[in-house]
């Protein structure tokens, strides 16, 4: 130092940078390792979100290299169950935080070297798709022939800021009533801050409810087959399912968010799209992530709604040891309960109608009687329209079987208007008690009859499709004669 | 180790004395106020919005989400802009008002007098950034009834950052005799700081058949390799993405410890340039 | 009498970015303060003065020569520093500290703490006289506080050796007293002074020994005495018709200057006092005053100067 201070000051000036550059290089492999793994957790929410993936091969053809080489690690640490049917344990561990650092352990392992390596090289060439959510521009920089100014990049990291003005004019438009203006705004602005979860929850409530207001029913015949979404699709519908597409997008972005599943399940599913299975499928998933109180209960209204009895009355009781004297969970508790004992009651009677030998048959009305009898206690221990009209669809149901139709179908008319929720249940009844009891039906009721002849057929849909759809409403039909 | 503490005992009180005045800056205070004005203004700017959740459907955080946004934008801006304005300008000034010939005319060496200066100036910063997250932190818990630890984590990376921009940017300042020049230099190091990413970008796109592509492709690729570059540093925003409640993430904690050792290297780095600049510098 | 500074060969170039175009501020100045004096420092603006104290302070580097204080090469050690005391020129010290505050600062910069400081700074601000102000703000000073404040931070650690620039520059007549009063007490405390002025007067009154800088060397240096040694006198008288002063001009009596109609009158130095009053009588002069003169160290910096810019220019 005394004696040489330039050539000291100098060495120390240089192994300074060096420690830096070394460094640096040493975060760059750390943010790659870090995009591969936000990588693969947008392809494993995806794995779960049952899109139609033509335009994104490639990454699926790569995840599943990786899921493949995580399987026998992950699948043995798994709960049983947690993996769903056709799923890779690499998804399943995915959903919620709990394998997060056995995964990016994983992902930084040599065993994984050459697939991160092909992660890199595919997403410099531009080849993937789920890359929206990547945060870090050392591993962007370098994508070929797409122009390869990372937008991570603009605004010096300000970009949220950007996003958060963008969405301020998405919300003038929306004053303005400007509405087509929206739709590409929303998603700039997600583009920019692909954890805007805000701007896809409000963006999809815009597309699904306000822009979709205005819009009339299209009549099946005029609507449009789309392969992607496996649905016709009428002016309505399209949007929804814009809405739908955009939500998953916004899954793909933030998988750890439970209000974007709920809203994909809830108000879109359920909601809109009249589409019970997947709203359990959706608000599931909300559930096992970190949730507000409401959510379980709308999973449970699904189940119901789904027909998944037994699974809505466990998660009622669930709630009821979480939540002690819960009127609404206590209520739906006993609800369930009647409509088990209704549902057990429909199936003895048919069982006894398929049985040919008579005593067979004898036991099977036995049951029938004391599962009637069951649900009958069961409403009449609750007192509020819900169990007065079911006890009027029992005693409706009771008529018919004696063969006074028209007395049932007014027992559910009147049935139909005292519980609003039940309204439609009651009116498939209704129609159904009319067939059998061939009375003539009304306007409406065979307005309803033709609107679900021509439902199974959409310009543009396949053959195959259209066969499977009628065979079904056939099957349907023949239930109820 | 009393020689130690006898060597660091006079930089540090010249520390204090730096940090006395540089609190009473009126161009410090001005920054400070205006940037406390913007996360205020930050309040009212969510008022833009007219809350479209009319029929209940979606509850929303937009406007929380805004103020975050903002704020985390402010701290950056206006916490950079004081860190370049009080590393330019406190050796400059010294020199300036010939305090630094009263003070280096003691048994003070120049080695402990930048010692000193540099690290007044970061006391400064940090208490400057303390401030402004330390509002921040009570505008978020106002709003969102939840302790946002995750912004002291956000706050640490943003003050090494502010480091490596504040090592440089005293770098220039021990060779300039007023602080407009530094106080220049220090946005230029952050301007570039921000786009050596581009580099990366100029040596790729570089051809290598052309003999000057390919000297313009090296350079670049070299540049890329040794200038600090404070994009690495964005992880300051995405960290805040992150679900408070739960623990960080493994890669995140390891991405911390090995971005300041990152920030630490080129801060070094620009403190000796400072003290080969200043060591022979003729006042 | 010991040596406290003492200069060999010191140079100081300032290389231009154009060749040949090198300034020196300094040429091979040797230079030697002794202990407990009062050293003069003079030179026009841009002579070199501040060059050279600044060289002794380290805070440029000689480009040639040596420097050795207290007998020590290396000025930038410890000891030389512990018994340095600096008062720059014009320096400016923070407004928002109190007097005290400024000297414990300082204070703490040579290892001072604790009970010994604030006795130090008790005793500094009586010296300086400044004890009454000690706990206000510096805005609240004057200029004449400001620069007492200043020399108080210079004695701080009650060095030998004080380096004072310019110490009474741009002060009122009665600050300017009050510093001389000061800096005379710390000499004959034993003191080692070493002023830097051009407020020649001043030094004049209080000074040892001079040393004359101009361009960057030494002209004349010597203890005031020896550098004063024109001595004669004038005569004063009511007035004098152009063919008595042709007559007196002959005798080698010069007239120097008219006062108020009167006209003073310069004996040369070789000339007897009563032969100069016996020509007086001659021509019938009347005869105001008659009075002893002794170059002032103005006009021998003066005269110094202009020889050397007549030197040059030849």
């Amino acid at each position: 130092m005394k004696k040489y201070p330039n050539l000291t000051l100098a060495a120390i000036v240089f192994v300074a940078v060096a420690i830096g550059s070394i460094q640096g290089q040493r975060l760059d492999r750390l943010f790659e390792a870090e995009a591969f793994l936000q990588w693969i957790a947008a392809a494993g929410a995806n794995e779960r979100l049952d899109m139609d993936e033509t335009e994104a091969t490639v990454d699926l053809a790569l995840y599943s290299q990786v899921a493949d080489a995580t399987e026998s690690v992950l699948a043995p640490q798994l709960a049983d169950g947690a993996i769903e049917e056709g799923h890779s344990a690499l998804s399943a561990a995915l959903e919620t935080g709990e394998y997060d650092d056995e995964i990016y352990r994983m992902v930084k392992s040599d065993e994984l070297a050459p697939m991160r390596e092909d992660f890199l090289a595919k997403l410099r060439g531009g080849e993937l798709r789920y890359t929206q959510n990547l945060s870090y521009a050392a591993v962007m920089s370098g994508l070929e022939g797409k122009g390869s100014v990372s937008i991570f990049n603009l605004f010096f990291g300000f970009r949220k800021v950007a996003a958060n003005f963008v969405w301020l004019q998405v919300d003038r438009y929306w004053h303005a009533g400007l509405l087509h203006r929206m739709i590409p705004l929303m998603k700039t602005c997600v583009l920019l801050d692909p954890n805007f979860v805000d701007a896809y929850l409000l963006g999809a409530w815009h597309l699904g409810y306000n822009v979709t207001a205005n819009l009339d029913y299209t009549p099946y015949p005029l609507r449009q087959w789309s392969e992607k979404h496996q649905a016709c699709l009428g002016d309505q519908e399209t949007y929804y399912y814009i809405a739908v597409d955009f939500l998953k997008d916004g899954i793909r972005n933030n998988p750890r968010n439970y209000k974007i599943y709920f809203d994909l399940g809830y108000s879109m599913y359920r909601e809109k799209l009249n589409d019970p299975e997947n709203a359990v499928k959706y608000l599931t998933y909300a559930v096992r992530l970190p949730h507000e109180r409401w959510v379980p209960r709308m999973l449970y209204i699904s189940l119901e709604e789904n027909g998944q009895y037994d699974k809505a009355l466990e998660g009622w009781q669930e709630n009821l040891t979480r939540f002690e004297n819960h009127e609404v969970s206590m209520r739906f508790v006993q609800r369930l309960k009647g409509l088990i004992a209704e549902r057990s009651a429909e199936e003895a009677k048919n069982a006894a109608r398929a049985a040919t030998d008579p005593s067979e048959k004898e036991a099977h009305m036995a049951d029938y009687r004391k599962y009637t009898a069951e649900a009958l206690e069961i409403w009449n221990g609750m007192s509020e329209p819900y169990s007065e009209a079911r006890k009027l669809r029992l005693e409706a149901i009771a008529r018919a079987d004696q063969g006074y139709y028209l007395e049932a179908v007014s027992l559910l008319d009147k049935a139909r208007f005292d519980a609003g929720s039940l309204f439609e249940e009651f009116s498939d009844l209704i129609i159904e008690f009319k067939l059998v009891g061939d009375l003539p039906l009304s306007v409406s009721e065979r307005k309803q009859m033709i609107r679900e002849e021509e439902s199974v057929a959409c310009q543009g849909m396949p053959e195959s499709v259209q066969q499977e759809r009628l065979a079904a409403l056939e099957a349907e039909r023949a239930v109820r004669h | 180790m009393s020689a130690v503490v006898d060597y660091f005992r006079g930089p540090w009180h010249i520390a204090v004395f730096t940090w006395r005045e540089g609190i009473r800056k009126k161009t410090l205070v001005g920054f400070l106020i205006l940037s406390l004005l913007v996360i205020f203004a930050s309040f009212f700017m969510s008022s833009f919005l007219n809350q479209t959740t009319g029929g209940g459907q979606v509850e929303t955080e937009i406007d929380g989400k805004l103020i975050k946004d903002i704020c985390v934008a402010t701290i950056s801006i206006f916490g950079m802009l004081i860190t370049i304005f009080i590393s330019a300008s406190v050796v400059p000034n010294e020199v300036e008002n010939k305090v630094v010939y009263t003070v280096l005319s003691k048994p003070v060496r120049r080695m402990q007098y930048l010692l000193g200066k540099f690290l007044g100036v970061q006391m400064i910063v940090l208490a400057n950034l303390a401030l402004m997250t330390a509002l921040f932190l009570i505008a978020i818990y106002v709003r969102q009834d939840e302790f946002p630890k995750l912004l002291l984590w956000s706050a640490l990376l943003t003050y090494f950052e502010f480091l490596v921009v504040s090592a440089f940017t005293f770098a220039i300042s021990c060779s300039a005799t007023s602080a407009v020049l530094p106080t220049i230099g220090g946005l230029f190091i952050y301007l570039i700081g921000n786009l050596t990413e581009y580099l990366k970008d100029v040596s790729l796109r570089s051809d290598e058949s052309d003999a000057v592509h390919a000297i313009i492709g090296h350079v670049a690729e070299a540049l890329h390799k040794t200038l600090p570059n404070l994009q690495k540093f964005s992880i300051k925003t995405e960290i805040l993405d992150l679900n408070p409640g739960a623990p960080l993430p493994a890669h995140v904690y390891e991405q911390i410890p090995n971005l300041i050792i990152y920030g630490l290297a080129y801060a070094v780095s620009g403190y000796v340039i400072a003290y080969w600049v200043f060591r022979r510098k003729e006042l | 009498m010991s040596v406290v500074i003492e200069t060999k060969g010191l140079s100081k170039i300032y290389e231009s970015s154009f060749r040949g175009q090198d300034v020196y501020a300094l040429k091979e100045l040797d230079l030697t303060v002794n202990s407990g004096e009062i050293f003069a420092y003079l030179g026009p603006n841009g002579s070199g003065k501040t060059t050279t104290i600044k060289m002794l302070l380290g805070l440029i580097f000689p480009t040639a020569g040596s420097i050795e204080i207290l007998g020590l090469k290396d000025i930038a050690s410890a000891k030389v520093r512990q018994n340095i005391g600096y008062l720059p020129e014009g320096a400016y010290y923070p407004d928002f500290l109190r007097g005290e505050e400024i000297l414990r600062f300082y204070g703490q910069l040579y290892g001072l703490s604790g009970k010994k400081l604030e006795t130090r700074i008790s005793e500094v601000l009586e010296e300086v006289g400044m004890t009454h102000a000690r706990r206000r703000m510096l805005r609240g000073y004057s200029k004449g506080m400001r620069q007492r404040i200043g020399l108080a931070q210079a004695l701080i650690s009650d060095p030998q050796i004080l380096i004072l620039d310019e110490p009474t520059t741009g002060l009122d007549p009665i600050a300017r007293k009050e510093m001389r009063d000061i800096l005379a007490r710390l000499r004959d405390r034993g003191k080692t002074l070493m002023i830097s002025s051009h407020e020649l007067l001043e030094v004049e009154l209080i000074s040892d020994r001079a040393g004359i800088l101009y361009q960057g060397e030494v002209q004349k240096i010597g203890t005031i005495d020896e550098l004063l040694t024109d001595r004669d006198l004038t005569i004063e008288v009511e007035s004098a018709s152009e063919d008595v002063l042709g007559v007196l001009a002959e005798k080698g009596i010069t007239p120097e200057d008219r006062v108020e109609g009167k006209l003073i009158l310069r004996v040369p130095n070789d000339m007897n006092s009563y032969d100069a009053l016996n020509i007086c009588k001659e021509q019938q002069l009347n005869l105001v005053a008659v009075a002893p003169r002794r170059e002032t160290l103005e006009e021998l910096f003066v005269r110094t100067v202009g020889e050397a810019q007549n030197r040059s220019t030849t």
